[in-house]
């Protein structure tokens, strides 16, 4: 898809940060995960089957929580720490919240209505900017797919109105 | 037996069959090709055709839809690095670093080859050995399935090279991932926070859809030069690897095939398990395995070739025992119950020839695969031809309703694009991606099975290692597995102390 010497993302740079902000969340989700199973744990017992729900769980999660404080620590080590890419989010903001939007517009519009008008944002803010070029895409991958799937080869997709038409 | 092979041929070789195979292969390859849209959806549009349809052409066409589909999956895995089905996100791991160094066209042609290959091997194994291997196939129960599974989970720290730790951490999210909705034992909501929509669980395929394609797009669409950012002018034509090119990987081929052969025969696995568990093994076992991971062909020969070899041995289950192994084979076997064939033991015995002619059927599907691939491909390549930023868009929206397609959840999308912000967090932070979905992918069965040994074995651990040589011997592969870096490093230490 992309050739191998397309220019890369930024230049490696010295980003203990990423590695420390990554395995620290990483670390407080898995304490939260396991103080929730514990939590519960009391109560899913299978008594006649000797069989709990939440073994499993558990191994895993103290696994999980071993794992990320490593990789805390190391990160903290000057030593351990790696090289890497900046990660800027000036571009990707724009298009995550417009996909959101998309995502949650469906539920409540279906999928024609929200796919159509995301679409269109979206083709925008990749800098499609030649109007036929912008048309045919947006026919193509907004209402035409619709059109393809929902009609055509009877694949439901979110519907607007009851029946389906829309 | 060669009375039964000829009554077989000439119940395929009529334009009926014939027609049904082409149609079915060609439909299931594009349906397999977009994101989301794997066999189940597309044999699920097919059946009712088959209604009214003799059992062979009904078979065939809904065989080569399941065969097509399987395949064609890898078709957007290389393209835009995006699995059009669970079972073709092992082939994401080569195929689109491939497709990164211009090598889409060849890429395709391995995977073309392999699954071929692959899938013809499945069936020669099958018209011969079925009832072998459906008797050994019996033999393993819930502690030895969990072995293998245990055996392909080891191997994940041999996929995140460089990053062992972040590889086992990822691995580990995968598992905990698979855990959420309700438990299949007892039936209580696990990690649900009390939301509808995750006691269902998380769709494989929406996560696959983020963690690979989503987050790859992010990452894409950060770089503000898109002039400088071609994407190829030509479409992409599919490149079959020289025969040169084949010296020293006739091995991983047949062992691959011979897994996804095994594999496929194990009532509850299916694809998805088949590659994994041969891309972990192939790794191990392959010369170029420090290679994997970066578009090393054995790669892609390891996992295409498992996983089109389970789309034959899948039917042993399903015709010998009357067991359907997955969702797939399950319509298949309702297909067969529509038509007044109950699959079970006494089928191959009192049908012999229909179930022959079913094999042939798909020993030619794999062959019409190869054909079609050509022309099929030059179409799904004519995309690469687009700018880039049109590219992106149809990711998004294939992206989107690959994901709700599944179950027609609007919220699947929504798991979807999480997981992309997620993934492109990770990928950044040099966390391994593979390792996190193989988790999810083998996490239910892992669980199913451990638990079904410990009811089984009255929560003896020991038992895992002890019932059966099978689980032994799996379990003493696991340790070699584990402890085969580390003896190697010491040989090699005190080798070199004795040289000095």
């Amino acid at each position: 898809m992309i050739r191998s010497d397309d220019r890369p993302i930024a230049s490696p740079t010295r980003r203990p940060d990423l590695d420390t902000g990554i395995s620290a969340v990483a670390l407080i989700v898995g304490i939260g995960l396991l103080v929730l199973t514990l939590r519960d744990q009391q109560t899913q017992v299978n008594i006649a089957a000797g069989d709990a729900p939440a073994d499993l769980p558990l191994i895993l999660l103290t696994l999980w929580i071993t794992l990320s404080a490593f990789i805390l620590i190391r990160s903290l080590v000057p030593s351990g720490r790696d090289r890497f890419e900046k990660i800027g989010m000036a571009r990707q903001a724009p298009v995550i919240v417009t996909l959101a939007a998309t995502i949650l517009g469906m539920l409540a519009f279906g999928y024609l209505i929200p796919v159509s008008v995301g679409l269109a944002v979206l083709l925008f803010l990749l800098r499609e900017r030649r109007p036929l070029i912008f048309a045919a895409a947006w026919l193509v991958l907004g209402p035409g797919l619709w059109f393809l799937l929902h009609h055509v080869l009877q694949i439901r997709l979110p519907s607007f109105l009851s029946g389906g038409l829309l | 037996m060669i009375a039964a092979i000829q009554d077989a041929f000439g119940q395929v070789f009529a334009l009926g069959p014939l027609a049904a195979i082409l149609f079915g292969t060609a439909f299931g390859i594009t349906i397999g090709a977009l994101p989301g849209l794997g066999a189940v959806v597309g044999i699920s549009i097919c059946l009712p055709f088959t209604f009214g349809m003799p059992i062979i052409p009904s078979m065939s066409l809904l065989l080569g839809v399941y065969c097509g589909a399987v395949y064609g999956g890898s078709i957007s895995a290389i393209l835009i690095n995006s699995p059009g089905t669970p079972q073709s996100a092992a082939t994401t791991l080569d195929g689109s670093p491939m497709a990164m160094r211009g090598e889409a066209g060849l890429a395709l042609g391995w995977v073309t080859m392999s699954s071929t290959i692959g899938g013809l091997i499945s069936c020669v194994i099958l018209i011969f050995g079925a009832p072998q291997i459906s008797r050994f196939a019996t033999n393993f129960g819930s502690v030895e399935i969990f072995a293998l599974i245990v055996l392909a989970l080891t191997c994940i720290s041999s996929v995140s090279k460089g990053a062992l730790s972040k590889g086992l951490l990822m691995g580990v999210v995968g598992l905990m991932l698979s855990l959420i909705g309700t438990d299949p034992v007892t039936g209580v909501d696990r990690f649900t926070f009390g939301t509808v929509f995750l006691s269902g669980g998380l769709d494989l395929i929406a996560v696959v859809i983020g963690v690979f394609a989503l987050s790859e797009a992010f990452t894409r669409i950060a770089v503000k030069q898109e002039a400088e950012y071609k994407m190829r002018t030509s479409g992409t034509r599919m490149v079959l690897p020289p025969v040169s090119a084949w010296k020293g990987r006739g091995g991983i081929l047949v062992r691959s095939s011979g897994i996804g052969c095994l594999i496929g025969a194990l009532p509850g696995t299916g694809p998805a398990t088949a590659a994994f568990v041969s891309y972990a093994l192939g790794k191990q076992s392959s010369k170029h395995g420090e290679n994997f991971g970066k578009g090393e062909p054995d790669g892609l020969i390891s996992c295409e070739a498992a996983n089109n070899a389970v789309t034959g041995s899948a039917m042993i289950p399903t015709l010998a025992l009357g067991i359907p192994g997955d969702v797939v084979t399950a319509i298949l076997m309702s297909a067969l119950v529509i038509q007044g064939i109950t699959p079970g033991v006494q089928l191959m015995a009192e049908n012999s020839a229909m179930v022959n002619a079913i094999f042939l059927a798909l020993i030619l599907i794999n062959i019409v695969m190869l054909f079609l691939a050509f022309p099929l491909i030059r179409v799904f390549g004519a995309l690469l031809s687009l700018p880039e930023r049109l590219i992106m868009a149809g990711v998004f929206i294939f992206g989107i309703l690959g994901a709700i397609t599944v179950r027609g959840n609007p919220l699947d999308a929504f798991t979807t694009l999480v997981f992309g912000v997620i993934a492109m967090f990770l990928r950044a932070g040099r966390y391994p991606l593979a390792p996190l979905v193989i988790g999810l992918v083998l996490g239910p069965q892992f669980e199913q099975n451990l638990r079904r040994g410990l009811l089984i074995h009255d929560g003896d651990f020991l038992a895992f290692f002890t019932a059966s040589w099978i689980a032994s011997l799996l379990f003493l592969v696991v340790l070699l597995v584990l402890l085969g870096p580390s003896l190697m490093a010491l040989l090699r230490a005190r080798r070199q102390a004795i040289a000095d």
